[in-house]
């Protein structure tokens, strides 16, 4: 009895303990800084380095710390780039196929942990380091993953230098061995050769994977770079906890700007960044800070699908009252996003059979979809361009993306015809099994049995999904692109013949000569008047054939409090947060009591 | 009882392989190529093998089969970073909210269990077993979520989610989560005990001690809780090893960067090593825990013995 007595007791005061540790720890409320821009990061940092990283949670940050030869102009529509690390845009000659770039100079790496360079300051870039990081973006040691996105097919030279990096390991490469693509004129000039002209190359040049790094760094840290980034960019990562939160102070070495040279004299009110010091915290789950948004402890947020109604009146669509007392402000802006649902053009059923095609996509009600699925956060898709690119016009009409069950009916007798048949089952493939991705899929196969198809869904994660769609075993698939860069040509490359073979970009692997013989002709041309006709030819082709069934266009719904300033919807771009400022007083001012 | 243990534990190792092979033809069967995972949208047969050759996956499934069994995990894909790193980094995060909430819940379900299985047919009884089995009707996101809305978002009591390393920043963070695990595991416990202590007081050696005067708090605390500690015991050990893994949900949902998130999101990106590793340890443990119940038997019941 008296053990079992001093258990209990034990028990108690373990108890107790807890008790008192909890109230105690109630007090341990992390400290706030006034100065300081908190916000929600949505995932885990595999990697900083700008070779490895190919993810949009890295880019996000990597666009911070690191800097290339081109970015966008901050809040200009149409998107127009600005030499950053390059003095100039590139001059092309030989017919477009060579790019000479001249390099800003006197910007020097900041080294925040003064353990490559003891001062903190490193040396200032020169034509070396571009070089330098444009190979190791093509190391396979390094797995290449951005590769295939920015350089294969498009140097010369360098399937050589990529073959090379497999035949020894990074500490043995001759980092200096010549790539013919690859050309350093001096100190402050490059040189890219290209086998044909390539206008996109310098979208390439403005994205974060091709950011400068420094060389003394990569030698340096070895396999832990991906950890301590040593850039030019307008912050310094200060603190990086895994999984929980990325902490970026102002360089105290930036230039002030990202247009100018390193020893340009940029007054002090008009220096960059504005705001001093970020913290993101981590969050996989959507309402723990949507909550903290609320509450006023995060800055900015995104809506959560299941707090839209407590955020968005739904008659108006306009933001809640409770919200605009708060000081909340809506930011909506139509993302360069087209989700559409492909067919697989070497299906026997699907891609020999147009009426097919094009029956289903005017059986598709996509008014309701985006009503129902989407709280209306979309527009209805007319073509494969999203709005923002030159060539989208919400005017133009597309019959096949007019939900019209009369015709569409119609359109399924000519099918049936050419099938020789009643169409049989068919079978789409969605990227998750989550309710929402049920719910549309069963919405779908309702929307088709209205004209007499049976639409079967089948539910895969989205590693599944990526395997059975790059090796064309579907017959549907529910699927969206994200355009990289400004320029029609990244949708348009998904219709392109010579992707469609498996693991191209061409998923739904349709083939069209006369498509082929018009994107051959865009895709060497600069911006102007003959690519835009090139473009709204090539987008009429695909509406008529039908090789997705258009779904929408994603509309974003972003949300700030007023004492953030400066917030500009860009879909392109980097080291955004820079131009941002915040009210101090009128944050204080507006939390308190709450 | 040392020829029991070695006996039990040569027992264990074919059991461990076949948890590892299934677990390694799942992978190899079901879950589709890593490198593909990470490739991103543009993908090419070079850069794909590429990306193979660096997450080890070109090696022959065999080597890789071995290396596993053999405690030679290859990194984490998503972090690059050993898998004893990351257990290292995030079992004591997972431990920080398992051991207060199982010790608080252990002994709220035996106290909750003597107390009403002593007062049987009563109004106190009836009404704590009906809050019981409410607790267990909840379903667990659900409570998890409300318990973030209103003691963290509404009361502001607790954070709403979040991590923070030091030992009081943790616990501040560690608070509300401890708290709802408790409320939510507590039910069955104390339905399960009071259904075992219920057994042992109609037994007749209780009878006996109550015949000879024993007072009923020392029948109770000594005679019946004496008896109760076996199925406690099987209950409790085997889902230690259980602790150090975490809780999936309640990581996940209040942003815990433990084990239990890790094997959640592990899953999701398919992490291989990752999640081949905590299956491995995981059982492995599993496996020691049983045998290790076992011995307890014999300690707690001197009738026991192990042959």
């Amino acid at each position: 009895m008296r053990k079992t007595k001093w258990i209990f007791f034990f028990y108690l005061a373990v108890v107790g303990l807890f008790i008192v540790g909890v109230a105690f720890s109630l007090s341990f409320t992390p400290a706030r800084d006034p100065y300081t821009l908190y916000t929600e990061h949505p995932g885990t940092i595999r990697t900083l380095d700008p070779a490895e990283a190919a993810d949009q949670p890295a880019a996000l940050i990597l666009g911070e710390l690191y800097e290339c030869l081109y970015n966008y102009k901050y809040g200009v529509t149409p998107y127009e780039l600005f030499p950053e690390l390059a003095a100039d845009m590139p001059v092309y000659s030989d017919g477009g196929r060579v790019m000479t770039i001249r390099l800003r100079k006197g910007i020097r790496f900041y080294d925040p942990e003064h353990k490559v360079f003891p001062s903190g300051v490193g040396p200032a870039i020169t034509a070396k380091d571009v070089i330098y990081s444009f190979k190791r973006v093509c190391d396979a040691n390094l797995s290449g993953v951005n590769y295939s996105t920015v350089f294969e097919d498009r140097i010369v030279g360098i399937e050589d230098w990529w073959n090379y990096t497999k035949t020894l390991p990074d500490s043995k490469l001759d980092w200096d061995r010549p790539v013919k693509g690859f050309q350093i004129l001096d100190d402050h000039t490059i040189r890219l050769v290209m086998p044909q002209p390539n206008p996109q190359m310098i979208y390439n040049l403005a994205a974060s994977w091709t950011s400068i790094v420094s060389r003394d760094a990569v030698n340096y840290w070895k396999q832990d770079f991906r950890l301590h980034p040593v850039a030019t960019g307008a912050y310094y990562l200060k603190e990086n906890l895994p999984d929980q939160r990325i902490v970026m102070e102002a360089n105290p070495i930036y230039r002030g700007r990202p247009d100018v040279d390193g020893d340009a004299d940029v007054p002090e009110s008009q220096r960059l960044p504005h705001i001093k010091r970020m913290e993101y915290d981590y969050f996989t789950e959507t309402l723990p800070p949507w909550i903290l948004f609320t509450q006023g402890l995060f800055d900015a947020a995104v809506i959560p699908k299941e707090s839209f109604n407590e955020a968005i009146q739904l008659q108006s669509g306009q933001l809640s009252e409770d919200l605009v007392k708060k000081g909340v402000i809506l930011i909506k802006s139509p993302l360069p996003i087209t989700e559409y649902i492909g067919f697989n053009m070497q299906d026997p059923i699907l891609g020999k059979n147009l009426p097919l095609r094009q029956a289903m996509s005017m059986a598709f009600d996509r008014e309701s979809y985006i009503k129902n699925f989407w709280n209306g956060r979309g527009l209805p898709a007319i073509g494969p361009i999203p709005p923002g690119f030159p060539t989208y016009d919400p005017k133009q009409v597309n019959p096949y993306t007019q939900f019209n069950l009369v015709a569409a009916r119609e359109k399924m007798k000519q099918a049936e015809k050419i099938n020789g048949g009643p169409i049989p089952p068919l079978h789409i493939l969605m990227r998750d099994s989550d309710t929402l991705e049920r719910q549309v899929a069963e919405n779908l196969a309702l929307q088709m049995n209205q004209i007499g198809l049976n639409v079967q869904p089948e539910y895969r994660d989205f590693a599944r999904w990526n395997e059975m769609v790059d090796n064309r075993q579907t017959q549907l698939f529910d699927a969206g692109w994200v355009a990289d860069y400004p320029d029609e040509q990244d949708f348009f490359q998904l219709f392109y013949g010579k992707n469609a073979p498996a693991m191209g970009v061409n998923s739904a692997a349709y083939v069209n000569p006369a498509f082929d013989k018009l994107y051959d002709r865009a895709a060497v041309l600069q911006g102007g008047p003959q690519r835009r006709r090139l473009y709204l030819q090539m987008g009429k082709i695909v509406m008529n054939d039908c090789p997705w069934l258009l779904v929408f266009y994603p509309t974003s719904y972003a949300l700030h409090y007023d004492w953030l300033s400066g917030l500009r919807s860009m879909d392109y771009g980097y080291a955004l947060r820079q131009y941002l400022s915040l009210d101090v007083a009128l944050r204080r001012k507006r939390l308190e009591g709450r | 009882m040392w020829a029991y243990i070695v006996r039990r534990l040569l027992l264990s190792i074919p059991i461990l392989i076949g948890i590892v092979i299934l677990t390694f033809l799942l992978f190899d069967v079901v879950a589709p190529d890593p490198a593909i995972v990470y490739a991103g949208k543009f993908k090419s047969v070079e850069q794909l093998q590429a990306i193979r050759h660096q997450l080890g996956t070109d090696v022959p499934k065999w080597r890789q089969f071995v290396n596993i069994l053999t405690f030679h995990f290859a990194p984490s894909f998503r972090y690059q970073e050993s898998v004893w790193s990351l257990l290292a980094r995030k079992a004591p995060i997972s431990l920080a909210i398992q051991i207060p909430a199982f010790f608080i819940e252990l002994g709220l379900q035996l106290v909750l269990a003597l107390f009403v299985a002593s007062r049987r047919g009563t109004i106190l009884d009836y009404g704590v077993t009906l809050i019981a089995v409410l607790g267990m009707s909840v379903p667990i996101i659900s409570l998890y979520l409300g318990a973030q809305w209103i003691f963290g978002g509404w009361l502001r009591w607790f954070p709403v989610a979040g991590w923070s390393p030091g030992f009081f920043y943790a616990l501040h963070f560690a608070a509300l989560p401890i708290i709802v695990s408790v409320i939510g595991g507590v039910g069955g416990g104390v339905r399960f005990y009071r259904t075992i202590v219920l057994e042992e007081i109609n037994a007749d050696y209780v009878r006996t001690a109550r015949a000879k005067g024993v007072p009923a708090r020392e029948v109770l605390f000594t005679h019946v809780f004496g008896n109760v500690l076996i199925p406690v015991l099987t209950n409790t050990i085997v889902v230690l090893p259980l602790l150090f893994t975490g809780s999936l949900v309640l990581e996940q949902l209040f942003q815990i960067p433990g084990f239990g998130a890790l094997l959640v999101e592990s899953i999701h990106a398919q992490d291989q090593p990752v999640v081949m590793f905590i299956v491995y340890i995981t059982s492995l443990i599993y496996l020691v825990m049983l045998i290790f119940t076992d011995i307890l038997y014999t300690l707690v019941d001197p009738r026991v013995t192990l042959k």
